[in-house]
């Protein structure tokens, strides 16, 4: 004992002293993660408690019809569970009956973009955004969502595309229209708004260009396209009897040209206004002026046909024949229906010396012309009769493209 | 609204914002375009944005080489016209007969011709005559007149006593010695009965329509005469218009409600005709069998040329609003029409354009004959510049020619070499079909007047004196050298307004003046082809059948070679084949050529 007694005198601090430091540490840090514990779970009880309530009280409110109450509570329901469709529904009821279409917008601006099932949600907010809200971008790009979401969603492709040719967009329409293609998922129109892509006239576009333009918001897209819309628009309604036609058609040059200097100052680098004055110096043979157009071009050139249209142009005139060629078939990759291209592509072939494929060829742009022509004079792009749609069919199948000829004669069969 | 403020968009901005800092993005760089916006369909990242597009590989100087290669040195001589019509006692007004309604045989009406029918070397005038439309011709209308040149100091109207009395309502004339007598005929085509008057030689002429069965009640334009089988005769080829009777005319208004010219598109097409000459005195139309034909042509202009350069004579036709024809002669007096393959159907946008006058020449040096094509206002005239084997194309923008016809409506023109320095003018009458009072202008409107400097068309109507200020509605325009100074003048033929007779008086040189006698071929060698060589230049024209608009020019060759140049040679490819070449021919001066028999110089004859 005494032993025990001397021994552990010398070292009785040690083992008092290991046992002390060693508890102290643990019972704090088990102190420290039973209060987290606690106040994890009271947050989280709390919240769960708060979203029940908040869940509960929309329902009555809902019930109740107590629509500006139920939109605020949605709001707080979304705060406290922002990965929840149900707040976000309750949100879009009050907007709705509330006719509040910015609030509504609000909520179905965050819905979840995650399935088939969100696409109802989506294609809410496109509508919203295409018609009161004046979004127009913000709708196409809504649209893309739904069109990611569900590929055979026409509605979505109908109005992305609608907008894509409203907006003045070829490189874009011309793409959208092709995946709608692919994805069998189409609709006739889409096709002549694409054969019509570098000439198309809408007879609503500068309605809805208007309705979309708004004060606040002077989106360059927007007025551009508005810009570009009055000058075809004013050349359209041109009168057939020469009486009248050649002032008509000064105003127009004028009034277009007005536009165009407008448009000049105010977006300087924009694509569109560089695309207009790439084709009017192609048309009045200004090698130069084209050629100053294609160094400012931008990346999203790369995708437009009448760059290279016009690229292959100016080689042709440079004696660039190989050049001019390769030009022309890029251009007619993204665009093989280009009856212009077409026209272009027959005066290479004469000068490479193959005049009767430039036969060929240019009475396929005659074709192309004469189609455009029939096209343009129908009173509305979803009346157009069975017959032009399988001559437009004809002349996709002769152009090479046998997706578009394909879905097109389909629709044509289908209008029959 | 409140819920905004953490709505995930912002939300989404913020980081991109952090990133973006992260990244050290550039605060100066140019603001994107809205097609660059996130939002947009054709989004650009940005720092996809920095990449250049493809197109800026391009370099400017690549295409500036060729472009912007230096003009042609030229020694300019100034082109200038007198009208000197009431001193010479030409005092003629073609009358379309208009009263307001807008009938569209108004339009188009007011051809001439210069012939010399008294063989006395002195060109003569012929100009049709308009009337009223409405009427039938034996209702006392205006006749036509065939001014008799008397050396080159006063004109005489000389129609009765020559025995022409013809008052139909006119278009247009042309002259050839269809029958190799030595004395031209003369063809005038009316709206209704056409006529083809034969000159006896006495200085008299007589009706022959009937030999020639020339078809009633149409409406007959331009007509062109060429030997297209080389038999050594003159066959023709007639213009049609459209179906429309003046006296029953179709109502046509514009969206005012007040009566208008009918678009060409209202009223039906009429297919051309074309006469084989038989060579007894009588013509076969055979437009179909000999494959001049083409769907929906309201023709108003055509010329007969050697445009493949195979020595065959081939037919170019305007057509108003459709496109053009070319029809190429197989070698057998067979055709194919050919415009689209050679790329002369349609502009250079494939647009056709309402094609009316038609000049034909070789402006560019290269050896083939190339047509410039008068057309609607707000459609530039086109130049359809022949590259040779590889076709035509239109070059009306490369050249300059775009901008100064736009606003004008033109019919007559001519391509020709006026103040003889060797590069090419080209005279064009301009005139509208409707009134633009609106504009301040009614119908008329100025002519132009354009020479080439060897890369580009300059207009220099203005230097060239008051006739080219002078507003019009000019149509018809013939060329001849009607004072035989060895420079070229025009006579050109305005609606309801007296005609203008232009003496030529540019300065500097003379011309070569080329007056060829057929022997193997036609007589008046229509389809002969002149290259004359002076030094390292080599000019080439052809004596074309038809061109211009509804009239004819005195047939003669001219060529200028500038000041300095003494003596040139010549090579004369006569249609019947022959080939024939003269060396250290003097310039200035007119040549009377006289064909060869074959037995004379070597045959060397073409395939």
């Amino acid at each position: 004992m005494n032993d025990l007694i001397s021994h552990s005198a010398g070292s009785v601090p040690l083992p008092v002293h290991k046992r002390t430091t060693w508890l102290r540490p643990w019972r704090w840090l088990a102190v420290l993660i039973a209060t987290v514990i606690a106040i994890v779970g009271m947050y989280f009880g709390r919240q769960a408690f708060l979203a029940r309530h908040l869940e509960a009280e929309c329902r009555r409110l809902e019930a109740a019809r107590d629509w500006p109450r139920l939109l605020i509570t949605a709001q707080e329901w979304h705060r406290l569970q922002p990965h929840r469709r149900e707040p976000l529904k309750a949100g879009v009821t009050a907007g709705k009956a509330l006719r509040q279409p910015a609030s509504t917008a609000a909520f179905l601006r965050a819905w979840p973009k995650e399935s088939a099932d969100d696409v109802p949600w989506l294609s809410m907010l496109a509508e919203l955004q295409l018609d009161l809200l004046r979004q127009p971008i913000e709708g196409a790009e809504t649209c893309r969502e739904m069109i990611r979401l569900v590929p055979q969603d026409l509605s979505a492709r109908q109005r992305l595309i609608f907008f894509d040719a409203v907006t003045m967009q070829p490189a874009a329409l011309l793409k959208d229209v092709r995946d709608a293609a692919q994805s069998a998922c189409d609709l006739p129109e889409f096709y002549v708004y694409a054969f019509l892509v570098d000439g198309l006239r809408l007879n609503n576009a500068l309605e809805r260009l208007q309705r979309w333009t708004t004060p606040t918001r002077r989106q360059e897209l927007l007025m551009v396209a508005y810009a570009m819309h009055s000058a075809r628009v004013l050349e359209g309604s041109i009168p057939s009897i020469e009486e009248g036609r050649a002032t008509a058609l000064r105003r127009s040059q004028e009034q277009r040209t007005d536009y165009m200097q407008q448009l000049h100052t105010m977006f300087p680098e924009n694509h569109e206004v560089l695309a207009y004055d790439l084709e009017q110096a192609v048309q009045a043979g200004q090698s130069l002026k084209v050629a100053e157009c294609l160094t400012r071009a931008k990346p999203v050139a790369d995708r437009d046909h009448r760059f290279w249209r016009a690229r292959g142009w100016l080689l042709m005139r440079t004696g660039d024949l190989a050049g001019a060629g390769a030009a022309f078939r890029e251009a007619l990759v993204l665009h093989p229906m280009d009856w212009r291209l077409l026209h272009f592509q027959a005066d290479w072939d004469r000068r490479s010396g193959n005049l009767a494929k430039a036969e060929v060829t240019q009475r396929l742009a005659s074709r192309g012309r004469g189609l455009e022509s029939e096209l343009l004079a129908a009173p509305n792009v979803r009346l157009i009769p069975a017959e032009s749609l399988h001559r437009l069919a004809d002349f996709a199948r002769d152009c090479g493209d046998a997706l578009f000829a394909e879905r097109i004669r389909h629709h044509a069969n289908v209008a029959h | 609204m409140r819920f905004s403020q953490y709505s995930p968009p912002r939300f989404g901005r913020l980081i991109l914002i952090a990133v973006l800092w992260q990244l050290g993005c550039d605060r100066s760089r140019p603001k994107e375009s809205s097609q660059s916006e996130p939002n947009s369909t054709t989004a650009v990242s940005p720092a996809k944005s920095q990449r250049k597009s493809v197109f800026a590989e391009l370099a400017l100087s690549q295409a500036s080489a060729k472009s912007a290669s230096p003009p042609i040195a030229i020694t300019r001589t100034r082109v200038a016209f007198e009208d000197v019509a009431q001193e010479r006692g030409v005092e003629f007004t073609y009358q379309n007969g208009a009263i307001g309604n807008q009938l569209m045989v108004e339009a188009t009406g007011g051809g001439c011709s210069w012939l010399d029918y008294d063989r006395d070397g002195w060109p003569d005038l012929y100009l049709v005559q308009g009337g009223d439309p409405t009427k039938p011709e034996n209702a006392g209308q205006p006749v036509d007149v065939l001014y008799r040149n008397h050396e080159g100091t006063s004109f005489e109207n000389i129609a009765p006593a020559a025995g022409i009395h013809e008052q139909g309502y006119g278009q247009g004339s042309s002259a050839a010695d269809f029958d190799n007598d030595g004395f031209p005929d003369l063809l005038v085509t009316n709206v209704g009965q056409s006529r083809l008057y034969h000159n006896q030689g006495d200085g008299t002429f007589c009706d022959v329509t009937d030999d020639i069965a020339l078809p009633d009640k149409l409406w007959c334009s331009s007509s062109a005469w060429g030997d297209v089988d080389r038999d050594g005769d003159l066959d023709l080829y007639v213009c049609r218009y459209c179906h429309y009777d003046p006296q029953h005319p179709k109502p046509c208004r514009d969206t005012a409600g007040n009566p208008a010219t009918c678009h060409p598109n209202q009223v039906d097409p009429e297919p051309d005709e074309f006469y084989l000459n038989l060579g007894d005195g009588r013509f076969q139309g055979c437009a179909r069998e000999r494959g001049l034909f083409g769907e929906d042509n309201r023709a108003l202009g055509v010329v007969i040329a050697d445009l493949n350069n195979d020595r065959w004579p081939d037919i170019y036709v305007c057509n108003d609003t459709t496109s053009n024809f070319l029809f190429v002669n197989d070698g057998r007096a067979k055709f194919s029409e050919e415009a689209v393959l050679r790329g002369c159907a349609v502009n250079v946008e494939g647009l056709p354009q309402a094609s009316m006058g038609i000049a034909c020449g070789d402006f560019d040096r290269n050896g083939w004959l190339d047509l410039y094509l008068t057309h609607f206002t707000n459609e530039w005239n086109t130049l359809y510049a022949n590259l040779g084997p590889q076709g035509f194309a239109d070059q009306t923008a490369l050249v300059n020619l775009v901008v100064p016809t736009l606003p004008m409506l033109a019919f007559g023109t001519t391509m020709r070499d006026f103040n003889a320095d060797g590069w090419q003018e080209l005279y064009v009458a301009n005139g509208h079909i409707n009134s633009r009072r609106e504009e301040g202008t009614g119908y008329e409107q100025p002519p132009q007047l354009f020479s080439f400097n060897g890369r580009t068309w300059d207009e220099i109507g203005f230097d060239a004196g008051p006739f080219f200020i002078r507003r019009q509605v000019g149509r018809g325009v013939a060329v001849a050298d009607m004072d035989r100074d060895g420079r070229l003048d025009v006579v050109v033929v305005p609606q309801n307004s007296p005609i203008a007779l232009l003496r030529n008086t540019s300065e500097g040189s003379r011309a070569l003046l080329l007056d060829l006698v057929g022997r193997a071929s036609n007589r008046q060698a229509i389809g002969a082809r002149v290259t004359a060589t002076s030094g390292s230049v080599t000019q080439m024209v052809e004596l074309v059948g038809g061109a211009g608009y509804c009239s004819s020019d005195e047939p003669v060759l001219s060529l200028g070679f500038g000041l300095g140049v003494e003596r040139v040679d010549l090579r004369i490819d006569w249609p019947s084949g022959l080939i024939q070449t003269l060396t250290n021919v003097a310039v200035p001066q007119r040549k009377q050529i006289i064909e060869p028999f074959a037995a004379d110089i070597l045959p060397t004859r073409t395939p």
